[in-house]
């Protein structure tokens, strides 16, 4: 997969499947902290961190998880 | 530099520490988007693109839902064209006109895009130019066989389309150009020629000129 960094978020290139991802900067950021290193809890912890928010967007980082898993995206 | 924020870039590769700092720069919290495309539905070379977005209630042959994406927003070619024709025929079924004419005519798209966090689709302009003599009294953009877009023809033949007149099925203009970008869609034009009532279609096809999104409100 290649991940180019663009204007509005990262554009991921899937050459095996010839498939072209838009993901948008909270996405990019969460793709981002996913190195299999980082729990979902601390990857929601970061983007409260990165946005300023009051709490951890825990559900939505979870959607996009699960979205960027089913994507093929994630492991 | 904050030290929460400190923190954060402390997690990205420091490869990309400093696209993130400017990606992230004055940006607010929005919902992650993660949209997906075919190679195919991009480019005008392929008749079988897909998508990954849903529409509820098309009944074009692609991934339906229950309700609309949340504005899932549009990555696809900017330019579009239909080529409209009806044949000669004395079938009595055929609604093109008898005689020793062919209606056919040809209408462009063009996309105007939104620049933001999340691109989107926020008006199509274009015309239809038929054949000479012919008049038109109608035409629409149709999915499945029904009509998503009846498009209101102004001067010149010119035409343009927002949000809100876009069907329901359809759900708004980013969904109704992955449709087009897919080729789910056909344009329907209804007129006279030389006294007799026409009725002619074609495919919606992304322009073969038509090399990627064009920004046009900054």
């Amino acid at each position: 997969m290649e991940v180019i960094p663009a204007d509005e978020g990262f554009i991921i290139y899937e050459q095996d499947k010839d498939r072209v991802h838009y993901l948008n900067p909270v996405t990019a950021l969460i793709y981002e902290f996913s190195t299999g290193e980082n729990s979902v809890e601390r990857i929601a912890e970061l983007v409260r961190e990165a946005f300023g928010l009051a709490e951890p967007p825990s559900s939505e980082v979870g959607v996009a998880l699960a979205k960027m898993k089913d994507e093929g995206l994630l492991r | 530099m904050s030290d929460d924020k400190k923190t954060v870039f402390e997690n990205v590769h420091p490869d990309r520490r400093e696209f993130f700092k400017k990606l992230l720069a004055g940006a607010a919290f929005a919902t992650p988007v993660i949209a997906t495309f075919s190679i195919d539905a991009l480019t005008a070379d392929s008749a079988n693109a897909e998508s990954s977005f849903c529409f509820p209630n098309s009944t074009a042959n692609i991934t339906s839902c229950n309700q609309c994406p949340a504005d899932a927003g549009y990555v696809g070619p900017s330019l579009f064209e239909a080529h409209v024709s009806t044949s000669l025929s004395n079938d009595p079924q055929d609604s093109g006109p008898k005689g020793p004419h062919r209606v056919n005519g040809q209408a462009i798209f063009q996309l105007n895009l939104l620049k933001g966090s999340i691109p989107s689709v926020l008006s199509i302009i274009g015309t239809i130019n038929m054949v000479f003599d012919a008049t038109i009294t109608s035409a629409a953009i149709m999915v499945g066989g029904r009509v998503a877009v009846n498009l209101l023809i102004l001067g010149g033949n010119s035409f343009q389309i927002h949000n809100s007149n876009v069907a329901s099925f359809v759900c708004d203009l980013d969904e109704l150009a992955d449709l087009m970008a897919s080729r789910d869609t056909t344009l329907t034009v209804k007129g006279m020629y030389l006294g007799s009532p026409y009725t002619v279609s074609g495919a919606i096809v992304p322009d073969p000129s038509s090399s990627g999104p064009t920004i046009l409100v900054p």
